[in-house]
């Protein structure tokens, strides 16, 4: 018999069997589809314990990173504890070390860092109780905005005049304290090869974590081509980037900025479409890696207008924003 | 040896879902049915549903398929596209004409179900 713990209940299941067969005859029901290890319907997270290598075979380096493996293809050898996937739940206290405003309506929000993570990938965040009108059970997903190897967590935060959280976190004093729940998404830098061409693309707020995609790229010494394409809808959208001079200087990255509508500067960035842009820009994404942020409606649009031109679904990744 | 294992097992669904699935968001007559969809979800379920015409283990019934597709009001010209791009994508992927037969007849039977009949 084998020791399974699976969402804190344990099992003693046979030798050999299969994990999702086994645990559905204890009376624990997985959603489940092909039971071929081929949907991915059937995942669970395992905590503890080897995983099979064809439990996780097909799967991206970031679904095996976090422990996934497809139930209906895992074969039972030792001792496992498992879960139902699950984001990381607990939340830590951080406090606010500078806030200031960058340009227009995004402010800047530096905080403590809890947690380790990739750049690109992103918090909730959670104000105080102790804070004066604090929406305390409203959690809101932020890009981090700072390097991994930086001491501090920071945000860019666009403001919304009826966003409840934007207008909270904008006023909060230096020194308040912010719940932060993560990291979370697998919008970061993981390219096949160093050679590999990627178009990193954003627009809005989505511009920060691309940035910091592009640095963690040349750090890992990539060397294939970086096409990077910021847009806006105004001229005010596009605000200063820590680092951009640096990214925009390597020799392998060609960056691009896009206006829908010309305002006073048009010398330093380009009027029309962002996705005709990036038509002409890479006609075919056969073999590339596509790194999208910003509104969902622009994530959506863009990533399908990739994986048309070429780009495999596992190779294409994205965080999609919600004003709030 | 069965079909499934014969045209390479669960590496030949990975391999054929990314064509297929390409193919039919750029085929004018059935794209439309994709367009509000969330593109894993929908890899997902063209995963499930090449493994049940590639002769692969799979849970698919008659009234899932029934279900999936009811009120969508698909004629036998949007089955044709499937078929098409199904086949399409086999070819490029070099499996052999008598299997292409082979998964034109398995993707077949369910059209009773898709088209409501």
């Amino acid at each position: 018999m084998v020791e399974v713990e699976f969402n804190q209940q344990l099992y003693e299941l046979e030798d050999g069997a299969n994990l999702l067969t086994a645990l559905e005859q204890q009376g624990v029901k997985l959603p489940n589809s092909c039971r071929a290890g081929v949907c991915q319907a059937c995942l669970v997270q395992v905590i503890e314990g080897a995983i099979p290598h064809r439990a996780q075979e097909g799967l991206t380096t970031h679904q095996k990173a976090q422990g996934l493996a497809m139930a209906c293809v895992c074969s039972l050898t030792g001792a496992l504890r498992a879960q139902t996937p699950q984001e990381p739940a607990e939340r830590f206290v951080s406090e606010i070390l500078q806030r200031r405003w960058l340009k227009g309506d995004i402010v800047q929000l530096c905080i403590n860092k809890p947690f380790e993570y990739q750049a690109g990938q992103y918090a909730r965040l959670f104000s105080h109780p102790t804070n004066p009108g604090a929406p305390t059970e409203l959690g809101r997903c932020y890009s981090m905005a700072s390097l991994p190897d930086e001491t501090h967590l920071e945000f860019h935060i666009r403001v919304i005049p009826s966003g409840l959280m934007s207008t909270h976190l904008a006023q909060l004093p230096l020194g308040a304290k912010l719940l932060v729940q993560g990291p979370m998404g697998n919008c970061f830098y993981q390219a096949r090869s160093l050679d590999q061409p990627l178009l990193l693309a954003a627009i809005g707020t989505g511009m920060a974590p691309i940035l910091g995609v592009a640095r963690s790229a040349l750090r890992a010494g990539h060397r294939g081509p970086i096409y990077c394409v910021m847009g806006a809808k105004e001229e005010t959208g596009l605000y200063p980037l820590p680092g951009l001079h640096q990214v925009a200087a390597a020799p392998n990255v060609s960056l691009f900025y896009i206006v829908q509508q010309a305002g006073t500067y048009s010398d330093t960035y380009e009027i029309g479409d962002i996705y005709a842009k990036i038509r002409t820009l890479v006609p075919s994404m056969k073999g590339m890696q596509a790194y999208v942020c910003g509104a969902p409606s622009f994530v959506k649009k863009l990533k399908k207008q990739c994986f048309l031109a070429g780009a495999n679904l596992k190779d294409i990744f994205s965080d999609a924003f919600l004003p709030s | 040896m069965s079909l499934f294992e014969r045209i390479g097992g669960a590496a030949a669904v990975d391999a054929a879902v990314d064509i297929f699935y390409r193919k039919v968001l750029s085929d004018d007559r059935i794209s439309q049915f994709f367009e509000s969809v969330d593109m894993e979800q929908q890899a997902a379920k063209q995963k499930a549903f090449l493994t049940m015409v590639f002769g692969g283990p799979n849970h698919y019934s008659g009234q899932d398929m029934r279900k999936a597709h009811a009120g969508m009001h698909l004629t036998q010209m949007h089955f044709n596209a499937v078929i098409e791009n199904l086949a399409e994508t086999l070819k490029e992927l070099g499996v052999a004409p008598g299997e292409i037969t082979e998964i034109a007849a398995l993707a077949g039977s369910v059209k009773a179900d898709v088209l409501n009949q």
